[in-house]
C-alpha cells in the first residue's frame, strides 16, 4: 500500500498552497467546510486506489457508478407509478383544473396523461400511435375503439418475444397489461374493450405450455380475427336485420350522435331494402358526432346518386329538441356505450334527455347494442363513474362550429412552455414596443372573455362524456341474440358468460 | 299413403276440427310430425328443406299465424338440434317422429300442469273477471272448482265481435260455477268489484307482453289504474320470438276470423275489425305457465334458453 500515501500529499499540496496565498493573515486555520472537503477527497482517493489495486480502471469505476444510479431510477419507475404520477408535469393542478366538487373524484385528462412517460419505453410503437388517436378523438365510439385495439394487439402479439426463463402463457399477459396501462392514459377503457381484454387474457391462459411461440401467436391472432368477426361484424349484421323491421316506408326516425351500427342500419334500409324514410339527426356540442353521421350518409351513393334522395335528413341540435320536432316521430334509435345489468343504458351525454323526452311523447325508444357491450356492473347515477373530457372543449372557440381539434397532450405542454418563454422575453424587452403589445392584449380580451377562465376563482367547468338512462324509458334493446326489454339484460349476461 | 296428396293445411285444419281442445301450435306440430311420417325424406338436408317449406306454406295459408308460428319455430328448432345427434339416418328419423309425438303429448299435458300452478291464485269468495274464451283459463277454473272445491264467481266479457264470451259462460255454467256475462263496455263499471283478472293468450312476446283477443289491452289498462292483479294463463309453447312495440306492429291481417267463430257478425262494417291486440308487459302482473309462475321479464330468459342452448 505505497500508492495511497503518495496520493494524499498530492491532493493536499495545492490546497495548502491556496490557503497560504489567500489567507495570509491566518495561514494555519482551515474553515470547517474545507476540512470536510479535504477528508472526503482523501477517502475517495483511498477507495479508488483500493479498486485500482484489484484491477478496475477509473473509467470503469465511473461506469459502474452511473449504472447504479440508473438502476435506482428505473426501479422507481417500475414500482410506484402512482407516486410519479403526482410528481410529473402538473404542479399547478389546484388552479388549473377546477371541476365541481361533486365530480372531483373523476380523473382529469392531465392526471391520466401524467403517468404515461414512465412506462413508454416498454410500450409497442403501434400502441403509442393508437393512444394518440384515442386521445385526439380520431377514433371515437366504443366499437371502432374496440376494433382498432384488437387489430393493434395482433401486431403486438406478433412482435412479442418471450424472454428467457419464462413461458409465453405466463409472460404475455403481463406484457399486454403494460400496453393496456399505457392505452388507458388516452381515455379510460370502454366496457366493450374491458370485456374483450378479459376474453383475450383468458384465451392466452388456455394456451398449452408445449406449443411453440410462433404457433401460439398465430392461433391467438386467428382467434382475435374470429372474435372481431363474431362479436362485431356478424353481430352487427344480425342486429341490423332485426332492427330494420322498425323502419318502414315513410316513417320518421330519430337518432342521436353517431353510432356505427345505426349508421349501417340506415344505409342497409336504403341500399338493400329500398326504403324511403325521414331521419332526424340530433346532435350536441362539443363533439358534433352527428355531423359525422351526416357526412357518411351523404357520401354513400346508390346507383351513383347520394342516398339522401331516399332519406330526408333533418339536423338539429339537442337544444332544439322541442315537441314540434318530436311530433311525428315513430321511433327513436339510440347508440349504446354499455348496458348495465340493472337495465340502465350508459351512453353519450344527452341520451337520457332524449329518452325521457321521447317517453313523455309516447315514442318508443330502441337501442341497438352488441352483446359485447353488456356489463355486469350496477350503477345508479352517472356521477359515480363517468369520464371527464377536456374543459377547454367547452370554453375555447366559442364561435366555432367545428368539433375541437385536439392536439396530443405532449404537444400542448410544449406549446404552453414555448408561450410562457416567449412572454418572458417580451416583458424583458425595452419599453419601445410596449405600446404595440398593449394593443395586442386589448384585441385578445375582445376575442373571448373566458380565455382566462383558469384564473377565475369562482368558475367551475364540467364536461362529462356519458350519462345513464333508467330502464323505464327504454322500450327495447336489440342485440344479436334477439330483442329484449332492458329488464332482461342479466339473462344475456348469464348466457354469455357460459359460452 | 300417397305422397302427392298430402296437404299440410288440410291436415292442420282437420286436426283442429277433430279435437276441440287442441290449440294451434300443437296442431301445427302434430301435422308436421304426420307430414314427416308420410313423406319419408331420405337425407337430412331433404328433411330440413321439407320441414321448412311446409312451415312456410302453413304460415302463409293460415291468416292468424302468431301462435301457429310459435309451434312451427319450436319444431324447426327441435329438428335442427336432433338431426346431428344420431350417427345413422334411420334411427334419427325414427327418433324424430317418436320424439315429435312425445313433444305433442307433453304439450297437451302442459295445460294440466299449469292449472296446478294456478290454483293457489284462486281463493274462496273471489270474483274473477275473464276475457273471452280460453281453454287454459277454463281448465284452471274447472280444476279449482271440481278438485279443490273453491267457491268463486266469474264475470265473462261478451268479447265482440267473436262473441266467444257466451261460449265460455256456457261451459262454466255447466261446470257449476256462478257466471255473469257483461258487455265489453262494462269492464270499467265492474272492475272495482273484481278481485283479479285472468286472460289467456294467443302468443307471448319476448318482452313478456301478450297477444290476445281484442279488448285485452284495455282491460289491462283498467286493471293497472285500479290496482287489480292481471294474470295471464298460458302454455309455454306459445312463447313467440316476436317483440311488437305497438299493436300495429302485429304481423296479422285484418278482417280474418280468429278461429272458427260461432257467430258471424251481422254488421258489414264490423268485418274490418282487428281481432287481436297487444298488451305490453307493464300491465301484466304475472304469467301462469307450465314452467311455473313467471314475471314478464322471465319470458325472454326462457326464450333465450330455448334458442341459444
Amino acid at each position: 500500500m505505497a500508492e495511497p500515501k503518495e496520493a494524499t500529499p498530492q491532493v493536499e499540496a495545492p490546497k495548502a498552497e491556496v490557503n497560504k496565498t489567500a489567507d495570509a493573515v491566518d495561514p494555519k486555520k482551515l474553515s470547517n467546510k474545507e476540512l470536510k472537503e479535504l477528508k472526503k477527497k482523501e477517502k475517495a482517493a483511498k477507495r479508488a486506489a483500493q479498486k485500482e489495486a484489484i484491477g478496475i480502471s477509473p473509467e470503469q469505476q465511473a461506469q459502474i457508478a452511473q449504472q447504479k444510479i440508473e438502476k435506482k431510477k428505473q426501479a422507481a419507475t417500475n414500482t410506484n407509478l402512482k407516486k410519479q404520477l403526482n410528481q410529473t408535469l402538473i404542479k399547478d393542478n389546484g388552479t388549473k383544473n377546477r371541476v365541481p366538487s361533486l365530480f372531483s373524484h373523476l380523473e382529469t385528462r392531465e392526471q391520466r396523461n401524467a403517468s404515461s412517460p414512465s412506462i413508454s419505453h416498454l410500450v409497442h410503437p403501434s400502441i403509442l400511435s393508437l393512444t394518440l388517436k384515442y386521445s385526439s378523438f380520431k377514433i371515437v365510439g366504443s366499437i371502432p375503439r374496440l376494433r382498432s385495439m384488437m387489430e393493434v394487439f395482433k401486431r403486438v402479439i406478433q412482435d412479442y418475444q418471450t424472454p428467457a426463463n419464462t413461458t409465453l402463457t405466463r409472460h404475455l399477459t403481463g406484457h399486454l397489461s403494460i400496453q393496456i396501462e399505457y392505452l388507458k392514459t388516452a381515455r379510460p377503457l370502454s366496457i366493450s374493450m374491458g370485456n374483450a381484454i378479459r376474453w383475450l387474457k383468458q384465451e392466452i391462459s388456455h394456451i398449452s405450455i408445449d406449443t411453440t411461440d410462433q404457433q401460439a401467436k398465430d392461433s391467438l391472432c386467428q382467434s382475435i380475427d374470429d372474435f372481431i368477426r363474431d362479436k362485431i361484424d356478424l353481430s352487427d349484421k344480425l342486429i341490423i336485420t332485426y332492427a330494420a323491421n322498425h323502419i318502414t316506408n315513410g316513417s320518421n326516425v330519430l337518432t342521436f350522435g353517431h353510432s356505427q351500427v345505426l349508421e349501417d342500419l340506415f344505409k342497409y334500409c336504403v341500399l338493400e331494402q329500398d326504403k324511403k324514410f325521414n331521419l332526424i339527426v340530433v346532435d350536441s356540442r362539443p363533439l358534433f358526432e352527428g355531423k359525422k353521421l351526416l357526412n357518411n350518409l351523404v357520401k354513400t351513393t346508390k346507383n351513383g346518386v347520394s342516398i339522401t334522395q331516399d332519406i330526408k335528413i333533418t339536423y338539429v341540435l339537442i337544444n332544439s329538441l322541442s315537441s314540434t320536432i318530436l311530433k311525428d316521430v315513430d321511433c327513436a334509435f339510440l347508440g349504446v356505450h354499455a348496458m348495465l345489468s340493472n337495465g340502465r343504458l350508459y351512453s353519450r351525454v344527452g341520451t337520457g334527455l332524449i329518452a325521457m323526452m321521447c317517453h313523455t311523447r309516447n315514442i318508443p325508444v330502441l337501442t341497438c347494442c352488441e352483446s359485447i357491450k353488456f356489463s355486469d356492473k350496477v350503477q345508479l347515477d352517472s356521477v359515480t363513474n363517468n369520464e371527464l373530457a377536456d374543459c377547454d372543449d367547452l370554453i375555447e372557440d366559442i364561435n366555432s362550429k367545428k368539433p375541437p381539434q385536439k392536439k396530443s397532450f405532449a404537444l400542448e405542454q410544449f406549446i404552453q412552455q414555448c408561450e410562457a418563454e416567449s412572454k418572458d422575453t417580451k416583458t424583458k424587452q425595452p419599453t419601445k414596443k410596449g405600446q404595440a403589445n398593449e394593443v395586442k392584449e386589448v384585441q385578445d380580451t375582445n376575442k373571448s372573455p373566458l380565455q382566462d377562465w383558469r384564473n377565475m376563482p369562482s368558475l367551475n367547468i364540467l364536461n362529462v362524456m356519458y350519462d345513464l338512462t333508467p330502464p323505464e324509458y327504454i322500450k327495447k334493446v336489440v342485440t344479436e341474440l334477439g330483442a329484449l326489454p332492458p329488464s332482461s339484460v342479466p339473462v344475456i349476461l348469464r348466457e354469455y358468460k357460459n359460452t | 299413403m300417397s305422397n302427392e296428396t298430402f296437404d299440410i293445411k288440410t291436415t292442420y285444419l282437420r286436426f283442429l276440427e277433430e279435437d276441440e281442445d287442441l290449440t294451434m301450435p300443437i296442431a301445427a306440430i302434430e301435422s308436421l310430425v304426420t307430414m314427416l311420417r308420410t313423406k319419408q325424406p331420405s337425407t337430412s338436408s331433404e328433411l330440413i328443406k321439407l320441414v321448412k317449406s311446409n312451415i312456410d306454406t302453413l304460415k302463409s295459408s293460415i291468416s292468424n299465424a302468431i301462435s301457429l308460428s310459435a309451434g312451427c319455430d319450436l319444431f324447426m328448432r327441435f329438428v335442427l338440434r336432433n338431426t346431428n345427434l344420431y350417427s345413422d339416418w334411420e334411427s334419427c328419423k325414427k327418433n324424430l317422429v317418436e320424439n315429435g309425438e312425445l313433444f305433442v303429448q307433453r304439450a297437451k299435458d302442459s295445460r294440466n300442469k299449469l292449472a296446478e300452478f294456478g290454483i293457489p291464485f284462486i281463493k274462496d269468495d273471489d270474483t274473477i273477471l275473464v276475457h273471452s274464451f280460453s281453454r287454459v283459463v277454463y281448465q284452471l277454473l274447472l280444476k279449482a272448482r271440481k278438485e279443490k272445491l273453491i267457491r268463486f264467481r266469474v264475470k265473462v266479457t261478451e268479447s265482440r265481435p267473436s262473441g266467444k264470451g257466451y261460449h265460455m259462460a256456457k261451459l262454466l255454467r255447466d261446470a257449476d260455477i256462478p257466471v255473469e256475462v257483461i258487455v265489453d263496455n262494462a269492464v270499467g263499471y265492474v272492475i272495482h268489484n273484481v278481485d283479479k283478472i285472468l286472460v289467456g293468450a294467443e302468443g307471448v312476446a319476448e318482452s313478456g307482453g301478450i297477444i290476445n283477443h281484442i279488448g285485452s289491452y284495455q282491460i289491462g289498462c283498467l286493471a293497472k289504474t285500479n290496482n287489480k292483479p292481471f294474470y295471464v294463463v298460458t302454455e309455454s309453447h306459445k312463447f313467440v320470438r316476436l317483440f311488437p312495440l305497438a299493436p300495429n306492429d302485429l304481423p296479422t291481417e285484418m278482417s280474418q276470423l280468429l278461429e272458427q267463430s260461432n257467430e258471424q257478425p251481422e254488421d258489414q262494417d264490423l268485418l274490418k275489425t282487428q281481432l287481436i291486440d297487444f298488451t305490453p308487459h307493464e300491465y301484466i302482473t304475472a304469467l301462469i305457465t307450465d314452467l311455473g309462475v313467471l314475471t314478464p321479464s322471465a319470458v325472454s330468459e326462457e326464450l333465450i334458453k330455448v334458442w341459444y342452448d
